[in-house]
């Protein structure tokens, strides 16, 4: 393993002593990089997730170190944004369930601010699910102008099915209004989530 | 990088300011998220004369006088962005008295803004106000007064007071579908600050990046006075894309950018590739994401130049067709050598800012 110790060096000396690093290091080979300053730390991150190269982060008092597998996948010279969008993770066994157009009780704006902070961190995390069905007033979630139908389009992109249920579609009227994902029925939403090894339900 | 005392420098000819700063370039600015919480829950200021306020987040406020004058203010400071006192001095003026220009306006009166470590030689300070008098002069304003505060890292910069007409002041909300847009400076600032700091830029590179904080968008903004132009922003701490973002949002349109048209200071480009990306870029990453897109033709590091924060950056114009290779003309013959035509708006589509490369 290779090790870079940039302990008490500035903004942006980290990042340029990891990515040299990453050049440097063999397939295969692990990186440990260790800083001890906490923005320094979010922008080596930031810059590795950037560059669809996955890294694991532990905090031991005020030291963080950054471990990196090199995997074939990551070009640094070369990189953008949707290549990495299509380095897939493979959908695990588990499906996500919004029965609502926000998250929880209590004041609506937070719980819609919920939704989309949720849908944009989701895609980002190593697990992600096999598909995401959308209930009742969550069906407002696919719509034309709902603010995270952006990142419900980049769901689709990793391959991720979405599911409206056409019931409450019709039943508000919206059916013409679906923007992304596709209409379902109660047959193949049962059948999701009965078959699947875990429903998380929002 | 260890902060070297202060005590240790008494070579004042060649006192380098940057020393000081640990992470100057990194974290001077609150993130723009959290100034919004701040802002959030205080009361609206209403008043009848005041044309442009903070919701549109534009570059200053303007408060009418009378039917054919307003006054329009705005302030700005911050830690050395270079190692020269006198050319720090030029920047924060030029940075400060930038957005007047934006709006179109003219400059008439500038207060000093100086925070300042009593351990550090006077010298130091009077250099710093040197240079902000002499650009002011070659604004053509006058600095009439200030105000000094003792602080660990020494700040600079002025509030400023300019003129404009009432009917004619440019905002950041103008923007029309088919409009093309200018940009008078290339980008890079940010990138080559940090690079300095770790002595990673070379010369030629620093040099020029100081020259064009240096320089002012008085210019600029005659010459979009000539052109009747209603909607520009200048290029700051937000990069490019932020900057454009807010003009996209603020006028109801979107924009694209095209990376490839863009003007980039000496080998920026080549110390981004190092790794050379300040902390600032990250965090305009993170406030333009969801509403910004770049195509798979723009590659990493031209995507890390659209978000580098910028210090006393050029004008973004937005121009009719018809108007805009003769004023990118004028722009290049006058002050801005490098000014180019940089994207285009066009009607709203699901993201504000979208980036292209045309060549890849």
């Amino acid at each position: 393993m290779k090790i870079v110790d940039v302990k008490g060096q500035a903004c942006p000396m980290p990042l340029i002593r990891t990515k040299k690093a990453l050049k440097e290091i063999s397939e295969g080979e692990a990186l440990k990089v260790i800083i001890n300053n906490e923005s320094s730390m979010r922008n080596v991150l930031h810059f590795l997730e950037d560059n669809g190269i996955t890294a694991r982060m532990e905090k031991t008092g005020d030291v963080y170190e950054i471990f990196v597998n090199k995997q074939g996948e990551a070009n640094l010279e070369q990189v953008d944004v949707n290549d990495y969008c299509e380095v897939n993770y493979p959908p695990e066994d588990f499906v996500l369930v919004f029965s609502k157009n926000r998250i929880g009780d209590g004041a609506e704006e937070l719980g819609k601010m919920l939704v989309a902070g949720f849908l944009d961190t989701f895609k980002e995390m190593e697990r992600l699910p096999k598909k995401v069905i959308f209930l009742n007033s969550g069906v407002d979630l696919v719509l034309k102008g709902s603010p995270v139908v952006p990142v419900l389009k980049e769901y689709e992109l990793k391959g991720i099915e979405l599911l409206a249920c056409g019931t409450c579609l019709e039943y508000y009227d919206k059916l013409d209004e679906v923007a992304v994902g596709r209409v379902s029925n109660a047959y193949d939403i049962l059948n999701a989530t009965i078959n699947a090894g875990k429903v998380i339900n929002f | 990088m260890i902060l070297e005392k202060v005590s240790l420098q008494t070579d004042f000819k060649n006192y380098d300011l940057l020393k000081l700063v640990d992470q100057g370039g990194c974290s001077s600015k609150l993130p723009a998220a959290e100034l919004e919480k701040a802002l959030a829950d205080l009361p609206e200021i209403k008043d009848d004369n005041l044309l442009v306020d903070i919701s549109t987040h534009d570059d200053a406020g303007v408060y009418r006088i009378s039917d054919d004058l307003a006054l329009v203010q705005t302030t700005d400071f911050f830690p050395p962005v270079c190692s020269d006192a006198y050319d720090f001095g030029q920047i924060a003026a030029a940075n400060a008295l930038s957005d007047i220009y934006a709006m179109g306006g003219e400059m008439l009166t500038a207060l000093n803004m100086v925070l300042f470590p009593a351990n550090i030689p006077m010298e130091i300070l009077k250099e710093i106000l040197r240079g902000g008098q002499d650009k002011v002069a070659e604004a053509g304003g006058v600095i009439i007064g200030g105000h000094t505060i003792e602080d660990d890292i020494p700040k600079y910069g002025l509030a400023v007071t300019g003129k404009i007409h009432p009917g004619h002041i440019i905002t950041n909300i103008g923007a029309k579908p088919g409009d093309v847009l200018i940009l008078t400076k290339p980008l890079g600032t940010g990138a080559i600050i940090s690079g300095k700091k770790i002595d990673l830029t070379g010369d030629d590179t620093y040099r020029k990046a100081v020259e064009t904080m240096k320089l002012l968008n008085d210019v600029g903004a005659k010459i979009m006075n000539r052109y009747g132009t209603r909607c520009a922003t200048d290029i700051t701490g937000f990069g490019l894309i932020g900057h454009a973002m807010k003009m996209a949002k603020g006028s109801g349109v979107s924009i694209r950018l095209d990376a490839a048209a863009i003007p980039v200071i000496g080998n920026v480009i080549e110390l981004i590739d190092m790794g050379c990306i300040p902390g600032a870029a990250f965090r305009n990453l993170e406030f333009t994401q969801n509403e910004c897109a770049f195509e798979p033709s723009v590659d990493y590091n031209h995507k890390m130049l659209l978000l580098d924060a910028q210090t006393s950056g050029g004008l973004l114009i937005c121009a009719p067709p018809e108007k805009a290779d003769q004023m990118v003309e004028d722009l290049k013959n006058t002050k801005y050598p490098e000014t180019a035509i940089v994207g285009e708006v066009t009607k709203l589509t699901d993201k504000a800012v979208t980036a292209f490369n045309s060549r890849n």
